[in-house]
């Protein structure tokens, strides 16, 4: 099956036969059979139907032999190469090019070559696709290859930092990111600080990232979004498979259990205590961590119409920094899906969607121990339909309608705590949304996709809204009155539309040229005092101070393919426009805090950027070179100083990183070994720097002034790997991946401290979360 | 074999050095006054006047040559004098009174700032101080590296008074007795050094420390609660403890804006450059320039009412461990704010 899905080149010879010629005219077919990376296949044999005619290439891989006129079927074989079947019409005298590749990569030979990341002739741009076996080649981190890690070597998206595992698209924070695990909103993606993603990539089918052009299908956040598809079981027979890394442990098996119904199941375990017990510093060595996850689908084929499938996901995570405090999260997802077909024109999907984040940080500092709960329910129901029975034409609409259910925070004091309880209300809104999209073709070179989503948000109580005095900086002393909702009542509403709009020309049969148009709107954002998404984050409905966050973006995009996909070539130039963005008020407190609007401050954002993205797709060497230069700024300038920054003037917002480089290569060493690289390069992210130091209380300070007026030195980092296939034999599967992450030890900052130590005068330091290369080895197993 | 290559790789983990120096561009390098300002109701008021320095100059510089003095609504007026290093002190008795509400003036050269106007309030008192035996990672005196060393940490209870927005601040001033060995004296910047020269004094010495916890608190989740278990401060047995240490807490009620200035500075300090910090921000005080509000001037003004809690610690009765002898072959006079004042009681 796979198969067919080879890549095949066809280079005619045209040799003009006269008209009327007798019939039975012979003709010479002949041709050169190589392996995937070039090599010419010496001894090759080519039967040929009907007739049963066995002919073998000589060297240089080449053969020759004479035919009557008519259509055949070419069998090529060669020892330890895949058969490879083709049907030629022989009707003049031909010559064809035959490519054969390695039984053991026939998976990764098909996967790298049949799925560009982009398509020249459609009106998407900005978006990028990634398969599980593309991400598998890639280097891993303590021998886990990482979604989120992937994602931040694709062109116009940068990381949050080493030991984080948010990212920052075009400008946009870490919570304008809507990532999805099979249709499901995940809150927190992170496991063990942040070094793995909760996509476990073993049972991974692939990833798309939209992020300019985005289709009017998709919203509720306004930079990105991650759309992670998990494989389903199989339906042939029952497949296992292990793996082993230095601290994780995978087992997952799938296949049929009727002939319609099939399952996975996937489980995943980190063991990182011996590791932590290693590092120098105490407070590590004292840390622990643990995570598992566990994955489930189902897919029932009930007829040719109809088919229904679940995805559940289940994840658990803990770590405990030395002393007193303890986090531990879980992540609940689950979708169900009923894919209808009306008739051959018209499909659609009915999805039901569940994403439940629970939260708790336990402090056990004798008088200060409590629990402090938090979390967000979500559901969501939606409608999906597509109708294709218009000529040139894909009209693509459904709606949707979502309940967000937060827990700010639920603080129990126990034993000889101190503390009171305290519990906020529950955060709770409504997001209803309808779209319409239309994709049409209106000649060869013009397509155009134009769509319309429709948004509408309801918070509703119970809720306590402070009314804040007028000129004065809000604060909890500056409430003059309190309005009370009760639960279920109506508090605020919001709502807008999203036109989205592309369009493509051909400037040929290679290239193109597109624009996209687009607004998109976010009803909730994570409030977070760091740089990174952590576990004392809150996350927070739009209300009477926090309005909405809404972003308009314009990309121009040149699109290049090769004609035999060897290459393609993208670049895009985007201007972006955030309104309502969120940044804090110094010393602003996060936790528990019925005036949390007080201690934020509001203002707009700009973003620009070219993005260039050289791709290679075929051949011995593969892989792509990505390019970018952005900016991203943020504007606060509030009614009073303490509610502006900067003087109001524009600054660099947390996520300008201007330069971003990364080369991702993976070479054939040998049939059985490859080689893969990647090199990431940015500039620094920005910081408060400091313009002196004092002496305050016979402590040494940092004077900081402004905000992100100085920058961390520039990020770079080199990780490679070698991966081995052993021998396939009958019924197992066998690789081996030996990675190093960081090759040249390079000790990134994550952050800077202005620090004194005795001895030394004051100055900077900074801060690397890795400071050397770290090897792994990882071992899986399929069967 | 595996198991050799295994202990290689996991070496490589172990390599250290996660926190370097770095280079910044130090062009905007600027000086701006620093003013730490304490004024109370008891005899532990003070002014110091600094400057703050780039980063290219690792020395203290102080403001000596500056008037200095507090007015109260009520008609007060306090006059500060220089003592040495930029420190002022009021006369002797002059105290903060609970209610009255003062601000602090400089002049400077041309230069005139003032405080903003602070009140006075009713200091909660400290119902115990108590102390628990702990390992702690702790910066010493002329030490680069922090040191892992056994000692107390001191804990104060407190009731919190209901339906009152109360904020906390501690202080805590130490007498320390110590015994040196001068007699064993070892010279070593002369010719034909190292070689012994033994002193003549002195082997008993007290030394005063005044410390400034950068702790604060809020009754915003406790309020009206008896108040345990607040973790203030660490006192190492090594030279601290080996012979007598007499401790007192302060704990002093200040306000919202004072609150706010310290839990800055407390996060300030508590900085380890993870993802947990917040990012760092400018302290804002209540001192201003009065002709150039622009100016910044660093530091607060913290006129507070204090309660005071004291506790003395000897080393025989510490019984978690035997506490070894301090050796410090020199005259006693040589530790840092170390004299041979016997204190008032002792």
């Amino acid at each position: 099956m796979l198969l067919q899905k080879l890549f095949l080149f066809l280079l005619f010879l045209f040799v003009l036969a006269p008209k009327g010629q007798a019939q039975q005219q012979q003709y010479t077919l002949s041709g050169t059979v190589r392996s995937a990376w070039g090599e010419r296949l010496e001894e090759a044999y080519m039967v040929i139907n009907p007739g049963n005619k066995i002919v073998a290439t000589g060297e240089k891989g080449r053969f020759s032999i004479t035919l009557e006129e008519g259509t055949y079927q070419i069998i090529c074989q060669y020892v330890g190469m895949e058969p490879f079947s083709y049907e030629v019409v022989l009707n003049e005298d031909l010559d064809v090019n035959l490519e054969l590749v390695q039984r053991n990569f026939q998976l990764k030979q098909v996967e790298i070559t049949t799925q560009p990341t982009m398509d020249v002739n459609s009106t998407h741009l900005g978006s990028t696709y990634v398969d599980q076996k593309l991400l598998a080649r890639m280097p891993a981190l303590l021998g886990e290859a990482d979604v989120i890690r992937s994602v931040s070597s694709l062109p116009g998206v940068v990381n949050a930092g080493e030991g984080t595992s948010g990212f920052y698209v075009r400008g946009g924070s870490a919570d304008q990111n809507l990532i999805l695990l099979d249709d499901a909103p995940v809150f927190n993606a992170n496991h063990l600080f942040g070094f793995f993603s909760i996509y476990n990539p073993d049972v991974l089918e692939s990833y798309e990232l939209h992020r300019s052009g985005i289709s009017a299908k998709y919203g509720s956040r306004i930079s990105s979004i991650l759309d992670v598809k998990m494989q389903d079981g199989n339906f042939e027979k029952m497949r296992y498979q292990v793996g082993l890394s230095p601290i994780t442990a995978k087992l997952s098996a799938d296949g049929p259990i009727t002939p319609k119904l099939s399952m996975l199941v996937a489980l995943r375990g980190a063991y990182p205590d011996y590791v932590l017990k290693l590092f120098p510093s105490d407070n590590i060595r004292n840390s622990s961590g643990y995570f598992y996850d566990g994955n489930l689908k189902f897919k029932y084929q009930l007829n040719e119409k109809n088919n229904f499938s679940f995805s559940g996901y289940y994840s658990a995570d803990g770590f405990k920094f030395p002393y007193d405090t303890t986090y531990h999260w879980t992540n609940t997802l689950g979708t169900l899906k009923w894919n209808h077909l009306f008739n051959n024109d018209f499909a659609g999907t009915l999805t039901l969607v569940k994403s439940l984040y629970q939260n708790t940080v336990e402090g056990i500092a004798t008088g200060e121990e409590f629990k402090l709960k938090s979390g967000i329910d979500y559901a969501q129901v939606k409608a999906d339909l597509g109708y294709y029975g218009l000529d040139q034409h894909e009209l693509e609409f459904g709606t949707s309608a979502a309940l967000y259910d937060i827990q700010p925070g639920d603080l129990i004091p126990y034993g000889t705590s101190s503390l009171n309880r305290r519990t906020q209300d529950r955060d709770k809104g409504y997001e209803y949304t309808a779209y319409l999209n239309d994709s049409f073709v209106l000649n060869e070179k013009l397509s155009l996709s134009i769509g319309l989503r429709y948004s509408f948000f309801r918070k509703v109580g119970p809720a306590e809204v402070y009314l804040y005095a007028e000129g004065v900086p809000r604060s909890e002393t500056s409430v003059y009155d309190t309005l009370r909702y009760s639960s279920g009542e109506a508090v605020q509403h919001y709502q807008g539309l999203e036109p989205r709009f592309s369009v493509k020309y051909s400037l040929n049969a290679k290239s193109s040229l597109k624009l996209g148009l687009s607004r998109t709107r976010q009803y909730i954002q994570l409030i977070s005092n760091t740089a990174a998404i952590t576990p004392v984050d809150v996350w927070k409905l739009s209300n009477k101070y926090m309005e909405p966050q809404v972003a308009d973006q314009v990309t121009v995009g040149y699109f290049y393919m090769h004609p035999e996909r060897r290459y393609e070539f993208t670049w895009e130039v985007y201007y972006r426009k955030l309104y309502n963005q969120l940044d804090y008020k110094d010393g602003a407190v996060i936790l528990l805090n019925p005036t949390l609007e007080a201690d934020l401050l509001y203002g707009e954002g700009e973003a620009y950027g070219s993005e260039w993205l050289l791709k290679k797709s075929k051949g011995r060497l593969t892989g792509w070179l990505s390019l970018s230069y952005s900016r991203s700024f943020r504007t606060i300038a509030g009614n009073t100083p303490e509610e502006t920054i900067n003087n109001g003037a524009p600054y660099p917002s947390n996520y300008d990183k201007p330069v971003n480089i990364s080369i991702f290569t993976n070479y054939h060493l040998t049939p059985k070994w490859t080689f893969s690289s990647n090199f990431n390069y940015s500039t620094g992210r920005p910081i408060t720097g400091s313009d002196s130091w004092f002496n305050y209380h016979g402590n040494i300070f940092a004077n900081y002034y402004g905000r992100n007026q100085e920058r961390l030195p520039d990020y770079h980092r080199l990780d490679i790997s070698f991966n081995y296939t052993f021998r396939k034999s009958e019924r197992v599967e066998k690789n081996l991946s030996i990675s190093v992450y960081n090759l040249y030890f390079r000790k990134n900052a994550y952050s800077t401290l202005f620090q004194h130590y005795f001895g030394a005068p004051p100055m900077a330091y900074r801060l690397a979360v890795i400071g050397v290369a770290i090897p792994s080895v990882s071992y899986n197993i399929k069967f | 074999m595996w198991r050799r290559l295994w202990t290689l790789l996991l070496l490589m983990l172990l390599l250290p050095g996660c926190v370097d120096p770095i280079e910044f561009e130090q062009e905007d390098q600027q000086e701006h006054l620093v003013v730490e300002a304490t004024f109370s109701n008891l005899d532990s008021s003070y002014v110091r006047l600094s400057y703050s320095q780039p980063y290219r100059y690792p020395f203290n510089k102080f403001e000596e040559n500056a008037t200095v003095y507090i007015t109260s609504e009520a008609g007060e007026y306090i006059p500060f004098y220089h003592t040495q290093s930029g420190l002022y002190k009021p006369e002797a008795e002059a105290r903060a009174q609970i209610g009255h509400t003062y601000q602090l003036h400089l002049q400077i050269g041309p230069n005139s700032y003032a405080s903003k106007q602070v009140k006075v309030l009713e200091p909660v008192p400290i119902d115990s101080v108590y102390t628990e035996f702990a390992e702690v990672e702790v910066g010493i005196w002329g030490a680069r590296e922090k040191a892992l060393m056994p000692g107390y940490k001191f804990f104060v209870d407190y009731t919190d008074p209901g339906g009152l927005i109360n904020f906390y601040r501690w202080s805590v001033t130490s007498v320390i007795e110590v015994y040196t060995q001068p007699w064993d004296y070892i010279d070593y910047s002369c010719i034909g050094c190292p070689r012994p020269a033994p002193k003549d004094c002195c082997a008993h010495c007290w030394i005063y420390e005044r410390a400034q916890l950068y702790k604060v608190q809020n009754d915003r989740l406790s309020d009206g609660r008896k108040t345990i278990h607040q973790e203030l401060h660490f006192v190492p047995f090594e030279r601290d403890l080996q012979a007598k240490n007499k401790i007192t807490i302060y704990q002093h009620a200040i306000s919202e804006e004072a609150y706010n200035f310290f839990k800055v500075v407390e996060q300030q300090q508590q900085r380890t450059g993870t993802v947990f910090d917040p990012p760092p921000s400018q302290l804002k005080g209540n001192i201003y320039n009065v002709e150039n509000e622009d100016e910044q001037v660093i530091g607060f003004f913290d006129a507070s009412a204090v309660s005071k809690k004291e506790i003395i610690i000897n080393r025989k009765n510490i019984k978690e461990m035997n506490v070894g002898e301090y050796v410090y072959p020199d005259d006693c006079r040589e530790i840092r704010n170390a004299t041979t004042r016997k204190p008032e009681g002792w």
